[in-house]
């Protein structure tokens, strides 16, 4: 069936689209040799489960009649015009060394995948560069709107003919010694509405979950010194020529905070100390 | 170098590929010395394991020397280490408090925590859900955080004494851990595959007076027997969880260990087998050896889960579990944290990991090495395979 049929509704395993597919097309079937009241309920009914089966979706989805709770509705404004997200995670580190880091907001696109580069230009400027539809880049100015230490940085973009952006990184410290939940949110809304295609691709089709792909990075960065990767590793097969690193560099090695709140690993359990 | 490659269900191929270089500034790199095919690389061969790739190169226990170190981390080129099979940052909530295979930094895929809602850490040679990193079934291997992962080991030793501390010893010792086990205790093991013999053994050592092995294949019941323990062949009887009663005098084991995992009885991950049957029908509970184990173990006991699960499991008697007060305890092994106290162990003489090896072949031989270990061939318990 996933061959014929990709799977849209990722809850349903394949086993159930088949029973659903099958069954529903019996019922539906049957509903409509009773021709009858009841025989139109059923048969409505085999067309929903049918349905459900062959495409994930119930009769009323396909047919337009959307639920209120629609996916991805919280991460987009609709009909393009632009993308609203918000997130967050816990990161176990102070808010004064994560601040640290992303103060200068030139360290954001090390996380933020749609983000090319974030130049600073002074203080409270910097310039960026996102990559657009057909490798175009997409680049505008940015201001520094606010900043409290280890408390908040916002920023918005200025003479953005292209794309109004905003977004602001909030630390909280978190409870129980744990570090510092990281709050972020980002805004892109372009004035023309053609160009919301080509922000909207740079997000992806889930742009909440690319951005909390993008902060679980800072928090790789930020606990382990760098962002685990698998590019450029040797594999069999046509694919054992080796796939370059992104850029073409290594990613910058940062050092792990030695003043973390939790003890280290004990000496007897780390891993160097035998035999020294 | 030569690896050995998945290609798709019972695929095996050993092949060239190139030398893995240092990607980030915490890898070393590790020339293999030896490896060796787990029970869990049996889900991989038989194609159960979603996210395999072809061409992924396999293997998550190996050992051998250090060729090559990212930044300076205390290694150097010429030592000789065993690595955990899980890969842990060692800076992360998780590592810190011991809990390594939980590690949150290490997998660089977001596919799990999508799926599931939780990140596991990354693993070697075990499908891109989990990082899809270059197994150690091969010349040579880069081994992430190299500060944390590698155990420098003595040359006393052989590399048979320790290459199972990379995965099946602390998995087998974490699980009779978990037991709590008390002077006295008698712990009975489901499965004595490799796993299960380490955890026969690790709970003697933990102070058990008596431990009662469970499995049907001659050779795995004899091996489980040199360790001291008793042993019920379960294909010839009818009820375990009935025998066992009748060796304690009706009250059941302190604590039961199910080493076993989905796999009883060749079942595969999805359970449209057994649901079909059960939807017609035709279906006799599936004699789990998890189940066996809540309704063998004594009120108030403990059943300890070193055997891999995944997705959902039917008709677990979760009455009975409470109605006893069991405490279960389960989970992938936090390797690092036993690695250090089990090298003693092992140069005290008090354990022999190499025991459980019966076929040592080259890598070369991979493939038929797969076939044999999967279909339990020659007497067949653990395989090691030098490069």
């Amino acid at each position: 069936m996933e061959h014929l049929l990709p799977r849209v509704n990722e809850r349903m395993r394949n086993e159930d689209r088949w029973l659903c597919a099958l069954g529903g097309g019996a019922l539906l079937v049957y509903g409509i040799r009773r021709s009858s009241f009841l025989g139109g309920i059923l048969a409505l009914a085999g067309a929903d489960l049918a349905l459900r089966g062959l495409t994930g979706r119930h009769l009323h989805e396909a047919l337009g009649v959307t639920s209120l709770t629609a996916k991805g509705a919280h991460a987009s404004i609709p009909h393009q015009l632009g993308i609203q997200v918000q997130t967050s995670i816990l990161i176990n580190s102070s808010s004064e060394r994560i601040y640290g880091f992303l103060r200068g907001l030139d360290t954001l696109p090390r996380f933020l995948s749609h983000l090319k580069s974030v130049q600073v230009v002074d203080d409270r400027h910097s310039h960026w560069i996102a990559e657009g539809p057909f490798g175009a880049a997409i680049e505008w100015d940015s201001e520094v709107i606010n900043d409290v230490p280890n408390e908040v940085i916002a920023w918005r973009s200025v003479n953005s003919p292209i794309v109004e952006s905003a977004g602001s990184v909030r630390f909280e410290t978190a409870h129980g010694n744990r570090g510092t939940i990281v709050r972020v949110s980002l805004q892109y809304m372009p004035p023309a509405g053609a160009l919301g295609v080509a922000v909207a691709k740079a997000f992806g089709r889930d742009p909440e979950s690319q951005v909390k792909e993008d902060l679980r990075r800072l928090k790789q960065l930020l606990e382990a010194g760098e962002i685990p990767t698998t590019e450029g590793q040797p594999a069999g097969g046509p694919r054992g020529r080796r796939q370059y690193l992104r850029d073409g560099e290594a990613e910058r090695y940062e050092e792990p905070d030695a003043t973390q709140a939790f003890e280290t690993v004990p000496r007897e359990f780390r891993s160097a100390s035998f035999g020294r | 170098m030569r690896a050995v490659c998945w290609y798709g269900k019972s695929d095996i191929r050993v092949e060239s590929v190139p030398d893995p270089e240092i990607l980030n500034p915490r890898d070393v790199i590790v020339r293999v010395t030896l490896t060796a095919i787990c029970g869990s690389d049996l889900h991989l061969y038989g194609g159960y394991i979603p996210s395999m790739q072809r061409g992924d190169i396999l293997g998550h226990e190996f050992m051998g020397e250090i060729v090559e170190v990212g930044h300076e981390n205390g290694l150097k080129p010429g030592d000789r280490v065993v690595v955990p099979f899980a890969i842990a940052c060692g800076n992360c909530f998780f590592c810190s408090h011991g809990l390594y295979s939980a590690c949150d930094n290490s997998n660089p895929s977001g596919a799990l925590e999508k799926k599931d809602g939780y990140t596991s850490a990354g693993l070697f040679g075990y499908s891109h859900m989990y990082g899809g990193y270059a197994g150690g079934q091969a010349d040579y291997v880069r081994v992430p955080y190299g500060d944390v992962g590698p155990l420098k080991v003595p040359e006393t030793l052989t590399d048979e004494q320790v290459l199972f501390l990379s995965d099946i010893l602390p998995t087998g010792y974490m699980a009779a851990e978990n037991c709590s086990i008390q002077p006295g205790d008698t712990v009975a093991v489901w499965g004595c595959g490799p796993v299960g013999q380490f955890a026969i053994r690790s709970a003697y050592l933990l102070g058990a007076e008596r431990v009662i092995a469970i499995d049907r294949f001659p050779e795995r019941l004899h091996l489980a027997r040199n360790a001291s323990a008793e042993i019920i062949d379960y294909s010839k009887h009818e009820n375990v969880v009935e025998v066992l009663r009748e060796m304690t005098g009706g009250v059941g084991p302190d604590s039961c260990i199910d080493a076993v995992g989905m796999e009883a009885h060749g079942a595969t991950l999805s359970a449209l087998y057994d649901r079909t049957k059960q939807a017609v029908g035709l279906a006799a509970d599936p004699p789990t050896a998890l189940r066996e184990a809540i309704q063998a173990c004594r009120k108030g006991g403990t059943v300890s889960v070193p055997g891999v699960y995944g997705g959902f499991l039917d008709r677990m008697p979760m009455g009975t579990a409470f109605g006893k007060g069991l405490t279960l305890k389960m989970g992938q092994t936090h390797v690092h944290k036993y690695m250090q106290p089990l090298l003693e162990r092992i140069a005290n003489g008090e354990i022999d990991p190499s025991e459980v090896i019966t076929h040592r072949l080259r890598l070369e031989q991979a493939p038929e090495a797969y076939e044999m270990f999967r279909d339990k061939e020659d007497s067949c318990i653990k395989i090691v395979m030098r490069p």
